[in-house]
């Protein structure tokens, strides 16, 4: 085996290397190599583990402060949540075959569908906001743009998909802006436009920050 | 005491005192994580008031497919993220100021400074204070929570090659900070 680098030596400190039997024969035979992991090992032994404990109590303790924080209800079970789920698979299967998906993996990567789903979900909810953000700029200023039940249904759809990704604080946003277009739809009282542009605004930089700081990674690797 | 699933099933119908079970079963393991994740305790108490209020919020809406200890630690990575990417933009903001950063200790040597472990333990403390979040992060979810490659990239929602390189960059700025420190404990 050659010499392995010092990225082969982490994965096989972490049992991660896919022929670790190898590694540990180099090493064995290898002095420099030996040396070489024995400071990665000297390392990472040194950070150690040094969570404060929390006693029996805590769990207490912190439901004492969370408890005059929490809203009266959980938020209700969508209905026909199935056909929300349902119309997510639609999207992702179209997405894979418009080559959105497929061509950003290598061939031996397996598929996972909750990864496909999430990366479907966060590359496509900035230009969602965006989308729904000039809506909402064009009705602050007094102008006609109409709210679609594409728009609203789309909203439902990432809101869904958002809360089981676990990124419940875009999912709060969506579902604040779910509430606005179907004000504005229903011409139901008289939506906080400013607040909501501003609030849809900021969301749609962090997505796209995020998928900014994505990109960063994907081109070191 | 019942289990989580249980719980969680009346928790979604709006029963406090099944969302109190969950908490109070799960806040250690999340307190853990945000340390883990943010390396101080006032952020990890954050994470776990966030965590909750979270949860308990989208609670009617989680479809149990995979429990609610994972669920709860999902959110809870987000939650340290977006703790860690705003202390990263208040530390940007606050570059210079001396007044920055209040609840850290002095990183500066000085006569009360403790040797041995205690010095190691702040020199690896500063050390994951320059990583990047998700270096962090990702580190932190190898390290010392001991999930996959995979399972980090899934949670992170990034790439497993760029989630190898963000753990790759993690320990190589270990090295360099802590160099020789480290082997010659």
């Amino acid at each position: 085996m050659r010499h392995p680098g010092e990225e082969e030596l982490i994965l096989y400190y972490y049992g991660e290397h896919p022929a670790s039997h190898k590694v540990n024969a180099h090493l064995a035979a290898c002095g420099g190599c030996r040396e070489e992991y024995e400071g990665i090992v000297a390392t990472l032994a040194a950070v150690g583990d040094d969570v404060p404990e929390r006693g029996e109590g805590y769990g207490r303790e912190v439901w004492g402060r969370l408890v005059g924080r929490l809203a009266p209800s959980p938020q209700s079970p969508p209905r026909l949540w199935w056909v929300a789920w349902g119309a997510v698979a639609a999207m992702v299967v179209l997405a894979v075959m418009a080559g959105r998906v497929g061509p950003q993996r290598r061939p031996e990567e397996p598929v996972r569908w909750e990864e496909v789903q999430q990366r479907i979900l966060l590359s496509d909810v900035g230009e969602h906001l965006e989308r729904a953000e000039v809506v909402l700029a064009e009705a602050a200023n007094g102008g006609e743009e109409r709210v679609t039940d594409d728009l609203i249904e789309a909203n439902r759809l990432y809101r869904q998909a958002a809360v089981g990704a676990g990124e419940t604080s875009v999912a709060a946003v969506l579902e604040d802006l779910e509430r606005t277009l179907l004000e504005m739809s229903h011409n139901d009282g008289t939506p906080e436009l400013d607040e909501m542009v501003f609030k849809v605004r900021a969301t749609a930089t962090q997505v796209r920050a995020r998928e900014l700081e994505a990109g960063r990674d994907k081109g070191r690797s | 005491m019942e289990g989580d699933e249980a719980a969680l099933a009346r928790a979604r119908a709006g029963d406090r005192d099944a969302f109190r079970e969950l908490v109070e079963r799960h806040s250690r393991a999340v307190f853990r994580l945000g340390y883990r994740m943010t390396g101080n305790e006032p952020d990890a108490e954050e994470v776990v008031q966030e965590a909750f209020l979270h949860a308990w919020r989208w609670m009617g809406r989680f479809e149990s497919r995979s429990g609610f200890g994972t669920w709860i630690h999902r959110i809870a990575v987000n939650c340290s993220l977006d703790v860690l990417r705003k202390r990263q933009r208040r530390g940007e903001r606050e570059q210079g100021s001396e007044d920055g950063f209040d609840w850290l200790p002095s990183t500066a040597p000085g006569p009360e400074r403790l040797a041995g472990s205690t010095e190691l333990r702040e020199r690896v403390r500063e050390a994951l204070e320059e990583l990047s979040p998700l270096e962090r992060a990702a580190f932190g979810l190898r390290h010392f929570e001991g999930l996959r490659i995979d399972e980090i990239a899934r949670r992170l929602d990034r790439r497993e090659d760029a989630t190898k390189n963000c753990i790759f960059r993690a320990v190589q700025k270990l090295r360099r900070a802590l160099g020789e420190y480290a082997t010659s404990r």
